[in-house]
C-alpha cells in the first residue's frame, strides 16, 4: 500500500466520521489529520466543545462510540485526538480555512501548527450540521395505457443533494388539456428525494450496483404511494428502468 | 539473540504508551478490555495523549485531575490495569 492511498483513504474516512460527528451533535470546530515530526505518522485532531463541557474521558468515549459505528479501519483509536476548543491548533487551522485561495481538504506542510512540529497538514473545511444531509434526486414517470387504467412507471436516477431537508415524494406534476378530467389524463412525474442515512454517505457504497437499486426501490415506494393517492385503482407496471 | 535483546530494550525505552503496549504483547488485552470496558477505554484516551513534551506544557487545574484520574481511577483507570500485568 503506498503512502498516497493511505492517505486518500484517511481523508474520506476522516471527513465521514466529522459529518456523523456533527449528525449526532457532537461539536466539532476544526478537524484535520496531522503529520507530527515527532512521531512520522498520521494522526486526527478534532478540537471539540465537547471536550470542554464533558471532559476529555467522556468525549473520547461519545467519539469511539460513533467511529464504531462507522466501522472504519482507516481511523484507529489511538489515531484519534481530542482537544478542547481553545487549543493553540484552532486559530491556526481556522486562519487557514478562511484563506480566500483555500480548497478543501486544505493541503499544507506548515512546519507548526499550534504547539507542534509536523511536516504536513490535511485541513477539513467548517463543518456545518446542517450542510451535510445528504439526499439523491429521483424521478418516476407514470404513463397510461391506452383508456385503460394500467400505468407504465419508468424510474429514472438523478444527482445527489447535500443540505437539503426535504425528503420523500416532494412533487407531483401532470399535464392535460383544458376540459379534461383527472380520469383522462394520461401522464404524470413523481420527484423523490431519498435520503441517504449518514452511515452510508460514502461515495463507493453509493456506487455500488445493489445500493442503487436499494435506493431506487425506495423511491419506486414512495413515489407510488404518493401516485396510487390520486389514483387508488391504478395498476401499475414497471418499464426497464434508468437506474 | 543477544541483539535482539537490546534491540527490543532499545524499543522499550520510550514514552509512546501505544509503542509500549505492543512492545509488552498487551495490545490485545487492552484493546479487548477497551470494547467491554468503555470507562476504561475513555482513561485510556486521556493517558494516550500524554506526552513527554506535553509534561512542560501549561495546564489548568481540571486537565491536570483529568489526567490523574484517568491513570489511577480504581478500577478503571490505567495503572491498575497494568498492575495486573506486572
Amino acid at each position: 500500500m503506498d503512502t498516497q492511498t493511505l492517505v486518500d483513504d484517511k481523508i474520506h474516512a476522516g471527513q465521514r466520521f466529522i459529518t456523523r460527528l456533527a449528525q449526532k451533535k457532537f461539536e466539532v470546530i476544526v478537524a484535520c489529520w496531522v503529520k507530527t515530526s515527532e512521531e512520522d505518522d498520521w494522526f486526527l485532531y478534532i478540537a471539540s466543545g465537547e471536550v470542554d463541557k464533558k471532559g476529555l474521558a467522556e468525549a473520547y468515549r461519545e467519539a469511539y462510540r460513533v467511529l464504531e459505528e462507522l466501522d472504519m479501519p482507516w481511523i484507529t483509536a489511538s489515531q484519534l485526538k481530542l482537544v478542547r476548543s481553545d487549543d493553540p491548533l484552532v486559530a491556526d487551522v481556522k486562519e487557514t480555512q478562511h484563506l480566500p485561495t483555500a480548497a478543501f481538504p486544505a493541503i499544507s506542510h506548515r512546519p507548526q501548527l499550534g504547539d507542534m512540529s509536523t511536516q504536513e497538514v490535511y485541513i477539513y473545511p467548517d463543518v456545518d450540521p446542517d450542510k451535510v444531509l445528504l439526499r439523491q434526486e429521483f424521478s418516476v414517470t407514470y404513463v397510461r395505457q391506452e383508456n385503460t387504467n394500467i400505468w407504465n412507471a419508468t424510474t429514472r436516477e438523478g444527482g445527489f443533494h447535500r443540505g437539503v431537508r426535504a425528503k420523500g415524494a416532494v412533487s407531483y406534476t401532470t399535464a392535460f388539456y383544458e376540459g379534461e378530467k383527472p380520469e383522462d389524463q394520461r401522464f404524470a412525474i413523481v420527484s423523490v428525494l431519498v435520503e441517504i442515512d449518514p452511515r452510508f454517505d460514502d461515495r463507493a457504497f453509493l456506487e455500488r450496483p445493489d445500493t442503487r437499486r436499494m435506493l431506487a426501490d425506495q423511491a419506486r415506494r414512495m413515489a407510488d404511494e404518493l401516485f396510487t393517492s390520486k389514483y387508488p385503482e391504478a395498476i401499475i407496471q414497471r418499464d426497464v428502468d434508468h437506474v | 539473540m543477544i541483539f535482539a535483546a537490546k534491540d527490543f530494550l532499545n524499543n522499550c525505552w520510550i514514552h509512546d504508551l501505544e509503542k509500549l503496549v505492543e512492545n509488552a504483547d498487551l495490545k490485545v488485552d487492552r484493546d479487548g478490555l477497551s470494547s467491554t470496558n468503555k470507562a476504561f477505554q475513555g482513561y485510556w484516551a486521556v493517558a494516550k495523549d500524554w506526552t513527554e513534551k506535553s509534561r512542560y506544557d501549561v495546564k489548568t487545574e481540571s486537565q491536570a485531575k483529568e489526567l490523574i484520574e484517568a491513570i489511577t481511577h480504581e478500577p478503571d483507570g490505567v495503572l491498575p490495569w497494568i498492575r495486573k500485568h506486572w
